[in-house]
């Protein structure tokens, strides 16, 4: 399926699911599962800890599908769904700390954003996005997975869309120096 | 967007790779989601539900016998209807306590419009058989009120369920479009 059918078929599913239909829900939830678990993975420590808040974001789709006006908003909305989630979680369980908007403070960025990604190593990246710090990663994987834009990213963690560009930078850098030193190993 | 199949983004989820034991307890979650178990409370204000049912079914069975031919014909039909609807309840409500589950998708919306039906039938019911008297007039006064706003929650769900509609009839058509558009890109290409 091509990128404008995928997400109009989605945008479908949405406005089914408003009106009832269980099985778009149902839908909804199977093509989402395996993105919105990925970025999940990536904010808190435990995989049990991931379900939970997958599943709790699940329940809160279930709840409020209905409130969603703009179906094309639906990945955004998603996203910020699961984050908030994760971090309710986390809150809910002071040992757990998710320090997502703790950034260090940033200076402009030398390069856009989206300029050639250079990371063509999935698995690589994988593994490094594992060692940078957790700002890093949630911007990171949010840009990796290809569903947002610079300025929806900026709406889903909460930042102006300058800092998800100084962060992205910074990530990429962080990043990129984690794959190398795996290399040298 | 998610795009072309086997994207960056496709082979970064790829690479995790969950503990099966824990998805298959999330999977269990996520059907129990949409399933709740009932407890003996909750079967018995199911059973209570289809009792209350039951009894408006009878009610509105005898109403209907009884006006029949005294009665508008309009009037006997909507107390038959009533009828229906109150057996109908209590066949859900009934099937819920029975099964000792609610199938949280599709029985709550099915119980709120038969309960919405149920009621406004009721009222109107009052409404008939009210005393030819001042009391009467404010009792006629109130179910009038209680209509209008029935009225009034009814076509904001049938204006919203419209509205609905119309934007899953244009995706439709936007998806179809989209099909026809990778067809020809196909076609094209090949």
């Amino acid at each position: 399926m091509t990128g404008d059918k995928q997400a109009v078929y989605q945008q479908l599913l949405v406005v089914r699911a408003q009106r009832g239909d269980a099985g778009a829900l149902e839908e909804l939830i199977a093509l989402w599962e395996p993105r919105l678990f990925y970025y999940v993975r990536r904010l808190v420590d435990q995989e049990a800890d991931a379900w939970d808040v997958l599943q709790k974001t699940w329940v809160k789709l279930m709840r409020r599908v209905k409130t969603l006006r703009d179906p094309q908003a639906l990945p955004r909305w998603l996203y910020t769904l699961a984050r908030n989630t994760a971090i309710d979680h986390a809150r809910a369980r002071p040992a757990d700390h998710l320090s997502l908007n703790e950034a260090e403070g940033y200076e402009e960025p030398r390069s856009e954003p989206n300029e050639e990604i250079g990371f063509d190593d999935a698995e690589a990246v994988h593994r490094a996005l594992g060692r940078i710090s957790a700002a890093h990663r949630e911007v990171l994987t949010l840009f990796f997975l290809q569903d947002l834009s610079v300025e929806e990213i900026g709406e889903v963690i909460g930042v102006p869309q300058g800092t998800v560009k100084s962060r992205l930078y910074y990530a990429r850098r962080a990043l990129r120096e984690e794959m190398e030193k795996e290399g040298k190993r | 967007m998610i795009d072309q199949p086997r994207s960056f983004s496709q082979r970064l989820i790829e690479c995790e790779t969950p503990t099966p034991a824990l998805q298959e307890k999330y999977r269990k979650e996520i059907n129990a989601m949409f399933e709740k178990k009932l407890g003996p409370w909750g079967r018995a204000m199911w059973a209570f539900w289809t009792v209350f049912g039951l009894a408006m079914g009878a009610l509105f069975t005898s109403v209907a016998v009884y006006s029949y031919g005294k009665l508008p014909l309009w009037a006997t039909a909507g107390f038959g209807l009533g009828a229906v609807f109150g057996l109908a309840y209590a066949a859900l409500s009934g099937w819920i306590a029975w099964s000792g589950r609610l199938q949280l998708k599709k029985q709550p919306p099915a119980m709120a419009g038969l309960m919405w039906v149920f009621i406004v039938l009721y009222v109107t019911l009052l409404m008939v058989f009210v005393p030819d008297s001042i009391v009467g007039l404010r009792m006629l006064v109130s179910g009038l009120f209680f209509l209008v706003f029935a009225a009034v929650f009814l076509l904001a769900g049938r204006t919203e369920q419209a509205e609905l509609r119309t934007k899953e009839k244009l995706l439709e058509i936007e998806y179809r479009l989209a099909e026809v558009a990778e067809h020809l890109k196909v076609r094209s290409e090949g």
